[in-house]
């Protein structure tokens, strides 16, 4: 009789444990939710205690109440086991999803939306860590153009902090010294200064580039212009987004004075070290939006929407795409 | 020390001829800025910078030559006013002409010196009272002079000025 009630109990101890790993694994693995992962591992003890103790004798209600708390020491330890192979598991997961070698992603790449659960939490950890590392506005306001940088521009199995590198490089050495890193969904941002274009969306000279008035080049031409019109400022600044999601710009049309509010202030001077281990896979697009404004000294340039200058060749004046590779050719 | 003289009618003419083709410059000046939209927001401001600085003197100057129209015709030898005090009315006048004129035409100077602040034409005008004003004041004495001065050929054959000088040849304003 013990052997059997021996064999009773091993069986339902076995099974449950079997019941609370399938439902760990589903939710680390199938995106099963965590909730009903803990339901099972502590609901399933509490749920068999409760029966034993109410089909108890009243005589034998002690010994329910003694299966209540073994029960209860048995969830609480299983809890803490699966708690610690949760930990566990979730290491391993990022181990594969996060490594920079993308031949150790190819087992997550079949997936994906378990590798997107993954990153998501993992950025809202991080975001929790590092509150400083503020988020753009999100949809961006309406640009006045748009250009999707081409993924092959980047080093291939490159991460996240790979690509922020490659794009920060190219921007400086196009003379784009005063950048800005944001958080956008799963990714990040960046943000150019806002500087002074011609009419034919190349840059101003570097010492006059970055003026928040309108800058004037001395010819006879220029004078005669000068004297019968006001100086008309042009001016641009880049928003480069790395992320998976698809997005629409928003309808908020927003002033330059109120770009550089939203954007050009509090944001990062580097990434946190979490986009060193988050790889550049493919969901992830690079896009650039550009938002262009005009307007006259002393007043609030106003946004040009939409640009006479398209998104490709904004980027191809301001020198962007000859920093990124050699030829220098729009995609 | 003997001075020439020139009758003092000629020399108003001379004068208002210099007004009126140097403020006429302005004015159109003015207008093509107005319309080219180089006072954007700021276009009141801009006239009521300038006008005070040309249309007084020239309402002074039709308003004399209006009075003189209507006088009836005589013999009496005309006014005259020393040669020195016409060229110094004139050469002021020139001079303070010449200020108002190239404040305008030193706009866009001035915002190429001060680009990158935040500065506008109408600052430029703005400032420039703190010399046109003072000079203005002068000019505007020394053609009161002038334009205000009763005239006495009338009375005296030998007019305003002395008679034992004769108006010189020469003596003219351009």
């Amino acid at each position: 009789v013990r052997i059997r009630v021996a064999l009773g109990w091993g069986s339902l101890l076995l099974g449950y444990y079997v019941i609370a790993y399938v439902t760990w694994w589903a939710a680390v693995f199938r995106g099963l939710n965590l909730i009903l992962y803990f339901v099972v591992l502590f609901g399933g003890p509490v749920v068999f205690a409760l029966v034993k103790y109410f089909r108890s004798a009243n005589e034998d209600r002690l010994a329910g109440v003694c299966a209540v708390g073994a029960t209860a020491t048995v969830a609480v330890l299983a809890g803490l086991f699966f708690g610690a192979g949760l930990h566990h598991g979730y290491d391993s997961l990022k181990g594969i999803v996060f490594s920079q070698d993308a031949s150790s992603s190819q087992g997550i790449e079949q997936q994906p939306e378990q590798q997107e659960q993954v990153i998501r939490e993992a950025f809202d950890a991080m975001r929790r860590q590092n509150p400083e590392f503020k988020a753009l506005v999100w949809p961006p306001p309406s640009p006045s153009a748009m250009a999707s940088i081409h993924r092959r521009l980047f080093t291939p199995n490159s991460t996240l902090a790979d690509v922020a590198e490659q794009l920060t490089s190219a921007l400086k050495r196009a003379g784009y010294d005063n950048l800005s890193y944001y958080y956008v969904p799963q990714g990040f941002a960046i943000v150019t200064g806002i500087e002074q274009i011609r009419d034919d969306g190349s840059p101003l000279d570097s010492d006059r580039r970055w003026f928040a008035e309108p800058a004037v080049e001395f010819s006879l031409a220029e004078y005669i212009r000068l004297l019968l019109r006001a100086p008309v400022g042009r001016y641009r600044s880049i928003v480069f987004t790395i992320t998976p999601e698809v997005y629409l710009p928003s309808l908020i049309v927003i002033s330059r004075n109120e770009l550089a509010a939203a954007f050009c202030q509090g944001g990062s001077p580097r990434l946190p070290s979490l986009y060193g281990k988050v790889s550049f896979s493919l969901p992830y697009m690079v896009d650039a939006l550009i938002y262009e404004f005009a307007g006259r000294a002393g007043s609030d340039p106003v946004l040009v929407k939409p640009s006479a200058i398209s998104g490709n060749n904004h980027i191809l004046r301001a020198h962007i795409w000859a920093s990124l590779e050699p030829n220098g050719a729009p995609q | 020390m003997k001075y020439g003289f020139i009758a003092l009618e000629r020399a108003r003419w001379n004068l208002a001829r210099l007004w009126f083709i140097a403020s006429a410059t302005i004015f159109v000046l003015l207008v093509a800025q107005s319309v080219g939209g180089a006072y954007e927001g700021a276009l009141q401001t801009a006239w009521g910078w300038a006008l005070p600085n040309f249309v007084p003197t020239l309402a002074l100057m039709v308003s004399v030559f209006a009075a003189d129209a209507l006088k009836p015709y005589s013999d009496a030898s005309p006014s005259q006013v020393r040669e020195p005090f016409y060229k110094l009315s004139l050469g002021l006048s020139i001079f303070y002409l010449f200020i108002l004129l190239a404040t305008i035409l030193s706009e866009p100077m001035f915002l190429f010196v001060r680009q990158g602040e935040k500065v506008t034409a109408i600052d430029l005008l703005q400032v420039s009272n703190l010399w046109l004003g003072p000079l203005q004041g002068i000019v505007v004495a020394a053609l009161g002079v002038l334009f205000f001065l009763k005239d006495e050929g009338k009375k005296s054959e030998g007019g305003a000025g002395s008679p034992s000088q004769q108006p010189t040849e020469g003596a003219s304003a351009q």
